[in-house]
């Protein structure tokens, strides 16, 4: 239990971008120390230990060797709506780099916002309160979902509008948001300084004889924290070391390169 | 010395923190790119100085042959004499080489440190109007993206182009947020510039008057928010004045 609760503690620290409030969003967030995995830390320096997660019935369906979850957070209850952008909204804020448009989730969610809106003012004012309260933590995560991905936009924006990979991410609104941003702080250097400079200074995406580029990109091979989701098996992390099992609920601390591919396919998610 | 301007204003760019930020330095930016000018125009000239000196260096072994083939019987005088000769001539040329091997080499030299001198004023420029730029964002965004309420003691230390680059930034982030809500809740609004840091806790929250706001019209009816005077309302209905300082939020969570 004792390492359990520092972990839990050392995490809760790590998710200070979401304060541990946002734990009242998502049941799943909540460490639960029910079932301590034993064996578990040993076998890696990557490995966190530790067995996260009170949705464990999808686990126990899938291999069978895993007590029930007693709770009643199945998968059914981690696929709908909310929970995908919940999800889409955490691994955004975690990852370096910008991750594919939950675009269809987050226009559901709002859809049923609106809706929820319109049933208020019939409610009595205690019960439109709550649902209220619930609207507005609705908004505040497509807001903070929205706003997460542009300032990360803004980072590369150069990078992102150039290369063909990431411009397929971006939303079309978001597209355009970057463009306009690329010409913004063209103008703005152009007019500031740059137009004062030797004509052949002016660029602003040169890359130098050394392969130093102007555009900066996102470090891929920045640490990540991430949970794996569904049993994956046993996975390569580094070429000179053994495979790592990977199962469900265990957390690894890694370089997000490595778990590019895993994250796409929806494998792991990052905390 | 060389470079001494581009890092005076690499040091101001540090001096930027989170709630301050220095006067817009047009004198240094000018003193920097003014160097770089010259510095550039340096550079055009030594390089144009080593081809003179080239072609000079290649026309001459050619004029030396001429000359040589023009003294007829120079053969004649001699084996010893005529090796002499051509000694000299040897001489002559590889000193020649030789000197100008080295003001090729002195020119390669000091040409490549002014290049870099000068791709660090580049670097040193942008980085100052980088984090001047990022500076100013934030600014932008705890003032709900309104341009025009950035304080007087502020926008007196911006150049010109920081605030139309002020103005700019908000126009880009509201037709953006336009676009978004359209798509998303054509009826409703996402309060697109409160704060993004906290998930909304309570519904209502108690906030105290600091300046004189008039009156509001809120869900339950219309709300004088006089000078001194405390209030329990909707978080949505005045949230925006708490991030303005109208407002004093009183026992936050």
């Amino acid at each position: 239990m004792d390492t359990q609760d520092s972990l839990s503690g050392g995490l809760d620290s790590n998710l200070g971008l979401y304060d541990a409030d946002a734990s009242n969003f998502d049941a799943r967030l909540a460490s639960d120390s029910m079932d301590v995995e034993d064996g578990g830390g040993a076998r890696s320096s990557t490995r966190v230990d530790g067995n996260f997660g009170a949705d464990d019935s999808d686990q126990a369906l899938a291999t069978g060797d895993e007590d029930e979850g007693d709770d009643d957070d199945g998968d059914a209850a981690t696929d709908d709506d909310l929970s995908v952008l919940m999800r889409a909204w955490v691994n955004e804020r975690s990852s370096p780099e910008i991750l594919e448009y939950e675009g269809a989730a987050m226009e559901n969610l709002m859809e049923l916002v609106d809706f929820q809106t319109q049933k208020m003012a019939t409610q009595p004012s205690a019960l439109g309160n709550i649902l209220k309260m619930d609207a507005d933590r609705v908004k505040y995560l497509v807001r903070s979902y929205l706003r997460t991905r542009l300032s990360k936009i803004e980072e590369h924006a150069r990078h992102y509008i150039k290369d063909v990979q990431y411009r397929e991410r971006l939303s079309q609104n978001e597209l355009e948001y970057a463009k306009g941003y690329v010409e913004l702080e063209e103008r703005h250097a152009r007019r500031s300084f740059l137009d004062q400079l030797p004509p052949h200074l002016r660029g602003l995406d040169d890359v130098t004889a050394d392969g130093l580029e102007m555009v900066s990109k996102p470090d891929l091979e920045a640490a990540v924290f991430c949970r794996v989701r569904s049993t994956v098996g046993e996975f390569q992390f580094e070429a000179s070391e053994a495979p790592i099992v990977m199962k469900r609920n265990n957390i690894f601390i890694t370089r997000y390169s490595i778990i590019r591919n895993l994250l796409e396919d929806g494998k792991v998610e990052l905390i | 010395m060389l470079g001494d301007e581009a890092f005076r204003l690499a040091k101001e760019a540090k001096d930027i923190t989170a709630d301050h930020i220095p006067a817009y330095n047009e004198e240094q930016v000018r003193l920097v790119t003014q160097e770089a000018r010259y510095l550039w125009m340096r550079i055009e000239e030594m390089i144009a100085g080593l081809n003179t000196a080239t072609t000079a260096a290649a026309a001459i072994p050619s004029q030396q042959r001429d000359a040589q083939s023009q003294v007829p019987g120079s053969r004649q005088l001699g084996y010893s004499q005529a090796s002499q000769v051509d000694q000299q001539h040897q001489s002559q040329q590889s000193t020649q080489r030789s000197a100008l091997q080295t003001e090729i080499e002195n020119t390669n030299a000091q040409t490549a440190l002014y290049f870099l001198t000068l791709n660090r004023n580049k670097r040193c420029l942008l980085a100052y109007h980088h984090r001047r730029a990022q500076f100013l964002r934030l600014l932008l965004w705890t003032l709900h993206l309104a341009s025009s309420m950035v304080p007087s003691s502020l926008s007196q230390r911006l150049s010109p182009e920081e605030q139309n680059y002020a103005r700019d930034y908000a126009r880009l982030n509201s037709s953006y947020r336009d676009a978004v809500e359209g798509q998303l809740c054509p009826s409703d609004s996402l309060n697109w510039t409160a704060d993004g840091e906290l998930p909304p806790r309570d519904l209502f929250i108690e906030v105290r008057v600091v300046k004189d706001c008039g009156e509001i019209v809120t869900e339950n009816g219309v709300v004088n928010l006089q000078a001194g005077t405390q209030h329990y309302l909707h978080r949505s209905d005045v949230e925006h004045l708490v991030t303005i300082g109208y407002l004093e939020h009183i026992n936050p969570s």
